[in-house]
């Protein structure tokens, strides 16, 4: 009961908390796995034959090396990476796990790669992915990239993304959930289940990995690999909670950020992974650094050599070296010169080869893979209908003035125009792993398969996504003019987000905006379709386009996905899981802010705001249009009081006010008025998605127990303290509808 | 003579002990300073603020705790309505924005003659760059790297502050700021703890003096405690979070600094750090400020700040935002009115210990006492001495100085400048800040009046040669204009002309409290007016008139000469001609990195290397897509009418022990052909720690005047205190090894040599927080 009896009196007028008893931030049920004593004695009998060098082998995984064949054979790699991109997948990991069985000790290969949003069929990006606010969706999506993946012989994804990442100048936010905790632990537990299933040892299985721990999303002037710099408790409430709900959900595996939190590099920082991920939250599963991370640790300044930085790693928790080798060949030294101890390498090849037995691997090192039963499974209209399904479901509509959306498929004469409406490469994103473009279907293509047979779709890039000539304007004006309805198609490069891909700017890159402005000119009824990764600052877009869809990077069946939400056969449910700024001053921006001793009053000069800006976001956390309308009446709590301990139901009721059936994200914030710390003025705290027919009505229920309303007290210890709490539903973060509850007795 | 009269009437004994021995004796002023040893005087100032104390009631207490605000009225600065009343019971301990000789006597008078305790009023007043004689704004009296004059500066707004019936100053601001975004950056020293530090103890200096009790000195208030400078998105007032190292190791140090010079009074923040607001801080304000570096002084409230607490969401009402501010630390209450109201029934209830009441209480009397308040409490209040010193000649000598000093010259293509004064026949001046005179003041211009300012127009009609035509267009009607339909005049007026002086940026009141900016470029169409004068090919001196580092990357390009002048006060006009044509060679140095666009924001020379730093050939480095890594201006830049050399750095030896100092030297050498002034820079680096370093920090600075040809050998001295930093378990540390000494005149281009710090047994070595090695 969290120590509640403890409470004093005083706490009733919202004095510091005595201690509580620490809880997490949105637990979930702890897996309870009792030892397996039988896998514990299989590990401890390979343990017992191998030599310290081959314990160093087994922690380290490198690839695309031309000495990689002899390193398997002679035992000195655990697994390789970079089996993804343009490889035949499948022949690769049979040909390097047949070396690995002519090895002395013969322990079969672990075989990673960036599964990140698909294997061959390209899903949307995380981002997109986590703005459906699906969870079982998005598990199966994750599912059936991993039954692809794991036909080809892969065994283990860098995935899911866990960073919580409120600064779209970072590329890697297209990776992330977005900017909010309590939803990016929602996705971490679909993601983790999705791609690990019931079971490890099931063949279409991937070990996960939840990344990069933690607060890499926080890289300042969202520079990627940059500093990070916050307060225990921000990391703890903020950038900690989606991986607590990974370990909890039992993900395999956990990787180190690159990033130095405080001063600390993740990879040599022993309270975040011995203390927190292991001792406090018991998490068993392996530690694998970051891309070199380890001699990156001589960049950071805190080693001064490989060897130091391998201690230090090894020291710290790191469990395995990807790709660096420093393992292999500094940690027998080490353990000689007694810097590190063997019962440490020990503890980590144990883990290694724990993961190993789960996946199957010592039953049947090729888990049951061959070439053709990798293709049959591989792309197929099962998949691709996974893809179309996550892809439409993610699109968020931003704009609908007139309600120009969805267009008539007898439309006429359709102006598809803009860099990206013919394009396949673009749209799968970054890191697609075995994602082709020929497998795409372009946007234009999906429209041109959609609309009605005496429909005439005319099509123009009218200039490239980032270049600054504007001579293919007059070619797009022309054809917008003389169509009925225009679909302009505009955004970013795939590789304009992701990895090393921080953008100091956040608007149309290149002459887009301006070609934009050209096609509006015309007066033809114009659709926005956005091809992005990241939250975009477009204002001038926002007020001049009548209608804006954000279709993200939608993965190989973009075309589809994109016909589906413009002819209306999909009704758009995708909900902002990051604020988009209107201008890149205002960041970071979020909806969970502080209220600050000034917050904003329009009329009061010594506010908090900016003399040039809105304090508001151009479009808000949560947020997203409909072809139809919903309404939010009628808040009520099961109960308006509660002791401490208790929990309580909220429930709303839901219309659909429109024409339309359709599907609404109902989002739960809680906020508590006064506390010890000051707290966000409000934070997710429930959300489901629903569907309703027109004029249907529906009640959504939403259980707040203790943990939805505590943080870390003065101490840093995990408390509930008493008083109001205010609750909010609606369709976005800026819900108006609420209900008040008092928890503790007082006035 | 009036406060004798007053006490033989009341026949206060304590109170007569106390008016009356410090003027037999020398007044205790410093006398709590950190490390200092109770002498008698303090002994004597205890005695009689102990028996003031005992005879006060709880609200004559919390009477004294309450600041009022000033109001505006016809005459001046005034008491609130009805404030006369609230003195005469004891209500009012001090003012805030009450100043002048006569008003603040004759209020004065009413608190000394009318109320029970004859308690005497303090008055108190944000001078931040100047009283009446205006300063340049700090931000660019940082960029003159000169504290010595910055002292000055500081010394000539107490006497006239003091001469007005000014006490208590709330200055220097020292909160360190890294985001242009934020408008109150113009109101400190910029993004350096070193520098800051610098700064913060020589203003401190300045204003109170070496004797508080001197009628000339004003007490310093180290606001705002802290980190205020790191608020979120640049937004004023906004959240702050981030780790207790990087609080200590860069928002702390410059506090530290004005702590151990005597800084009086202690400001905290507005903004909350990782939740908790500095008005309700304990660990700020009792552990660390008061606890760790033994500050002894009053901790006043910035304006409402305890009521804030309410906004923060930490206190329910009003009652418990004074439990919390109080048991934190905070002394007096500004405007708020919340502990006059509330704090006497919580000290009945038990809520409140009588002892955080009194503690409180006491500090605000002892400051009286060591103001010299009880001694006479009107030694601040003369109509003639405030006549008499009220922007005087040399007053005004002082601030050109420092305005001269303060420009930062940031580019000089084909030896634009300086100006010949005999070959410019026809001068244009150009823009909509040439001629604004309250710009020229610069934000919080204390009793700044903005005739008293010579503008960049005036200035240059004095100092052009007899005979030279000036031409004066305005190009757009003001800064956030979008017509343009004056840019053709101006455009035909640069045309006439034989050099161009083009004034743009931003006014006055788009800087300081609550002026944000989310774009820091040039406002309105300055830029396309720029465009246009600079596309007449004319020889065109931009000069800048901002209180924050702008986006100026086109100019940065384009303009022929590009002068960075801030705001600089009562002779800013002046000031600038004198760069211009060049009487006086620049010599500033930027105090904060100007980046090239808002979205490198934050970007400051001493951050961390990271595990990828960046490299142009490597695409997995840390970097955009779309700018450089680079600023457009980096900290410590700035450019002179003639050139310097440096010499690689020497080092008295390659190994030092912990208690050892290092001296190093390096030569500089004036290349060019006029004499000027270089500010030599010293950066090192702790190239592997047990946390992750700066890749530079700031560890000294000399101002060095050469004559051309002439090299001057500069020497520093180094020691553990400037290899410390706040180690893996929050321990301040200096650990063995590889240290690189860079010697230069711009963060961005030094020469370097490393060295080693050994210890004995290989350890790193404690390097406790004093107040030794500071500036």
């Amino acid at each position: 009961m969290r120590g509640w009896t403890k409470l004093p009196l005083v706490l009733l007028v919202a004095a510091p908390p005595a201690g509580c008893a620490a809880a997490p931030p949105f637990p979930a049920p702890a897996p309870t796995r009792a030892p397996d004593t039988r896998l514990e004695a299989r590990v401890d009998s390979v343990l017992a034959l191998m030599t310290l060098q081959e314990k160093a082998g087994q922690l380290s995984i490198t690839g695309g090396r031309p000495d990689l064949d002899s390193l398997v054979v002679s035992g000195a790699l655990g697994g390789t990476n970079g089996v993804l991109p343009g490889k035949d997948v499948a022949r690769y990991t049979q040909r390097m796990q047949r070396l690995a069985m002519r090895s002395r000790l013969r322990i079969p290969l672990t075989f990673m790669g960036d599964v990140i949003h698909g294997f061959r069929t390209t899903l949307p990006v995380p981002l997109a992915m986590a703005a459906t606010w699906d969870t079982a969706l998005v598990r199966r999506a994750e599912h059936m990239s991993a039954v692809e993946a794991a036909a080809a012989g892969v065994n283990w994804t860098f995935a899911p993304m866990l960073d919580v990442a409120r600064d779209p100048r970072w590329g890697r936010v297209v990776e992330s959930p977005g900017e909010d905790p309590f939803l990016g632990a929602a996705m971490a537990r679909a993601e983790v289940t999705g791609f690990q299933g019931d079971s490890l040892g099931d063949p279409t299985s991937l070990a996960a990995t939840a990344k990069h721990f933690a607060g890499y999303g926080a890289v300042e002037a969202g520079r990627d690999y940059n500093t990070v710099d916050v307060s225990e408790r921000r990391f703890r409430e903020v950038y900690l909670p989606t991986f607590h709900a990974a370990v909890d959900t039992g993900v395999a595996t956990i990787m180190a950020a690159f990033t130095a939190l405080d001063g600390v590099p993740a990879t040599a920082d022993p309270a975040l992974l011995r203390g927190i991920l292991r001792s406090e939250w018991g998490f068993g599963g392996v530690v694998v650094s970051d891309y070199d991370a380890i001699p990156e640790l001589i960049d950071h300044r805190v080693a001064a050599d490989t060897a130091d930085a391998v201690a230090l790693a090894m020291n710290a928790g790191v469990d395995v070296d990807l790709h660096s080798m420093s393992y292999w060949r500094y940690l027998p030294g080490l353990v000689r010169e007694g810097r590190v101890g063997e019962d440490r390498v020990d503890e980590a090849v144990r883990r290694v080869l724990r993961m190993k037995f789960r996946l199957g691997l010592f039953d049947d090192p090729f888990r049951h893979t061959d070439p053709a039963h990798a293709a049959a499974v591989t792309l197929t209209p099962a998949t691709r209908a996974v893809a179309r399904e996550v892809a439409r479901a993610s699109m968020v509509l931003l704009k609908n003035q007139g309600d120009v959306l969805p267009l008539r498929k007898d439309v006429g004469t359709l102006a598809v125009l803009g860099p990206l409406a013919d394009d396949s490469v673009e749209v799968l994103g970054p890191v697609h792993a075995q994602g082709v473009p020929r497998d795409t279907k372009t946007i234009l293509q999906g429209i041109r398969e959609r609309v009605a047979p005496g429909t005439r779709v005319l099509y123009a890039p009218g200039a490239g996504i980032d270049d600054t000539a504007t001579a293919g304007f007059a070619g797009a004006v022309r054809l917008a003019g003389r169509a009925d309805a225009a679909v302009v198609v505009l955004g970013e490069r795939g590789m304009m987000s992701g990895e090393a891909s921080s953008r100091s700017r956040l608007d149309l890159p290149g002459v887009q905006r301006e070609l934009l402005a050209a096609i509006l000119r015309t007066g033809t009824p114009t659709v926005v379709v956005l091809v992005n990764g990241r939250p975009l600052a477009i204002p001038w877009v926002a007020e001049h386009a009548p209608a804006i869809l954000e279709a993200w990077l939608p993965g190989t069946e973009a075309g589809s996905a994109v016909a589906d939400v413009l002819f209306g056969d999909y009704n758009p449910s995708g909900r902002l899981t990051a604020s988009f700024p209107r201008d890149v001053g205002q960041i970071p921006i979020y909806y969970g802010h502080l209220s600050t001793g000034r917050p904003a009053v329009a009329t009061d000069r010594y506010t908090s705001k900016y003399l040039d800006v809105p304090n508001s976001p151009l479009y808000p956390f949560g947020y997203g249009l409909s072809y139809t309308t919903y309404s939010f009446s009628n808040v009520r709590l099961s109960r308006e009081r509660i002791a401490p301990g208790d929990s309580l139901t909220a429930t709303v009721t839901v219309t659909n006010t429109g024409k339309r059936a359709g599907e609404e994200v109902v989002q739960m914030y809680v906020r508590d008025e006064v506390a010890s710390i000051a707290r966000p003025v409000r934070e997710l705290r429930g959300f489901r998605k629903i569907a309703l027919q027109p004029g249907e009505s529906k009640d959504v229920s939403f259980r707040i127990t203790p943990a939805d309303l505590g943080f870390y007290g003065a101490d840093m210890n995990w408390v509930v303290e008493p008083g109001w709490f205010t609750v909010f539903i609606g369709g976005d973060s800026n819900a108006r509808e609420h209900a008040r509850f008092l928890l503790g007795g007082g006035t | 003579m009036e406060l004798s009269r007053t006490m033989k009437r009341t026949g206060a004994a304590a109170l007569l002990l106390g008016a009356l021995l410090p003027a037999a004796c020398a007044p205790p002023t410093g006398a709590a300073r950190p490390g200092a040893a109770p002498g008698p005087a303090a002994t004597r100032e205890e005695q009689f603020v102990d028996s003031l104390l005992s005879q006060m009631t709880l609200e004559e207490k919390a009477g004294q705790l309450n600041m009022s605000p000033g109001r505006w009225s016809n005459t001046g600065p005034a008491a609130p309505v009805g404030g006369e009343d609230q003195i005469r019971r004891g209500e009012i301990g001090s003012f805030l924005g009450v100043w002048g000789a006569q008003v603040t006597h004759d209020l004065q008078r009413i608190a000394v003659e009318q109320s029970r305790l004859h308690i005497p009023l303090l008055f108190s007043f944000d001078v931040i760059h100047g009283y009446r004689t205006i300063f340049p704004v700090p931000l660019a009296e940082a960029s003159s790297w000169d504290p010595e004059l910055a002292g000055r500066a500081a010394r000539v707004a107490a006497v006239e502050a003091a001469a007005g019936g000014v006490q208590w100053t709330f200055a220097p601001m020292v909160d360190i700021a890294r985001d242009p975004r934020w408008g109150r950056i113009v109101e400190g020293s910029g993004e350096d703890p070193f520098l800051g530090s610098a700064l913060a103890a020589a203003r401190v200096r300045g204003f109170q003096g070496t004797d508080l009790a001197d009628s000339l000195t004003v007490a310093a208030t180290l606001k705002h405690f802290a980190a205020y400078g790191a608020v979120e998105a640049g937004r004023d007032y906004n959240t702050v979070d981030m780790s207790e190292r990087r609080l200590r190791d860069v928002y702390l140090p410059p506090f530290h600094a004005g702590v151990c010079v005597g800084a009086e009074s202690v400001m905290p923040s507005f903004n909350e750090i990782s939740g908790v607001p500095s008005h309700a801080n304990h660990h700020l304000i009792t552990d660390i400020l008061r606890n760790e570096w033994g500050f002894d002084g009053v901790v006043v409230s910035d304006y409402t700040g305890i009521m804030e607490l309410l906004h923060h969401g930490i206190a329910a009402d009003s009652a418990e935002a004074a439990r919390l501010a109080l048991h934190a630390g905070v002394d007096v209450d500004m405007v708020s009115r919340i502990y006059l109201d509330f704090l006497p029934e919580l000290v009945r209830q038990g809520r409140v210990p009588q002892s955080e009441l009194d503690d409180a209480v006491r500090r605000v009397l002892r400051m009286k006492y060591d103001l010299g308040l009880f001694q006479d409490p009107y030694r601040y209040s003369s109509v003639a001495r405030e006549q008499a010193l009220e922007l005087t000649p040399e007053h005004r000598a002082v601030a050109r100085r420092m305005a001269d000093e303060s420009m930062v010259l940031l580019r000089n293509q084909g030896a634009t400048l300086p100006l010949d004064r005999g070959s410019v026949h026809t001068l244009a001046v150009i823009g909509p800040l040439a001629d604004d005179q309250p710009s020229s003041l610069g934000s919080w211009a204390g009793a700044g009046r903005p005739e008293d300012a010579v503008t960049v127009l005036a200035g240059l009609r004095k100092a052009v040669a007899p005979g030279t035509t000036v031409l004066y267009e305005k190009g757009v009607p003001d800064v956030l204009s979008t017509d343009s339909s004056g840019f053709a005049a101006a455009v035909a007026a640069a045309q006439k002309a034989d050099a161009v002086v083009l004034v743009v940026g931003e006014t006055a009141a788009m800087t300081g409290e609550a002026t944000s900016r989310a774009t820091i470029d040039l406002p309105g169409v300055q830029l396309q007016l720029a465009k246009a004068v600079i596309a007449t090919g004319k020889p065109v001196v931009t000069v800048l008139m901002n209180g924050r580092p702008l986006t100026v990357d086109w100019l940065a390009e384009h303009s022929p000469a590009l002068l960075e002048s801030w705001f600089l006060g009562v002779e800013t006009g002046n000031a600038v001609a004198d760069v211009l044509f060049g009487q006086v060679n620049p010599s500033g140095k930027l105090p904060v990195t100007f980046p090239r666009v808002t979205g490198q924001i934050p970007i400051y020379y001493a951050h961390k290397n990271t595990g990828r730093p960046p490299q142009a050939d490597q695409h997995y480095t840390s970097k955009y897509l779309d700018v450089p890594w680079t600023p457009l201006y980096p900290f410590g830049y700035g450019l002179s009418y003639t050139t310097f050399s440096y010499g690689a750095p020497r080092l008295s030896s390659a190994t030092i022990g912990p208690d050892d100092t290092l001296r190093v030297a390096v030569d500089v050498t004036n290349t060019g052909q006029r004499a000027g002034t270089e500010v030599v820079q010293l950066y090192l680096r702790d190239l592997v720690g047990s946390v992750t370093r700066p890749v530079e920090q700031l560890r000294g600075f000399q101002r060095v005047e050469l004559q051309p040809g002439q090299t001057k050998t500069v020497t520093f001295s180094l020691d553990r205190n400037d290899l410390a930093f706040y180690g893996l378990d929050m321990k301040r540390v200096a650990e063995p090894g590889w240290f690189t000494v860079s010697t230069g005149g711009s963060s961005a281009d030094v020469k370097s040599v490393n060295f080693q710090l050994t210890t004995p047994d290989g350890q790193a070595v404690a390097v406790p927080e004093g107040c030794e090695g500071r500036s």
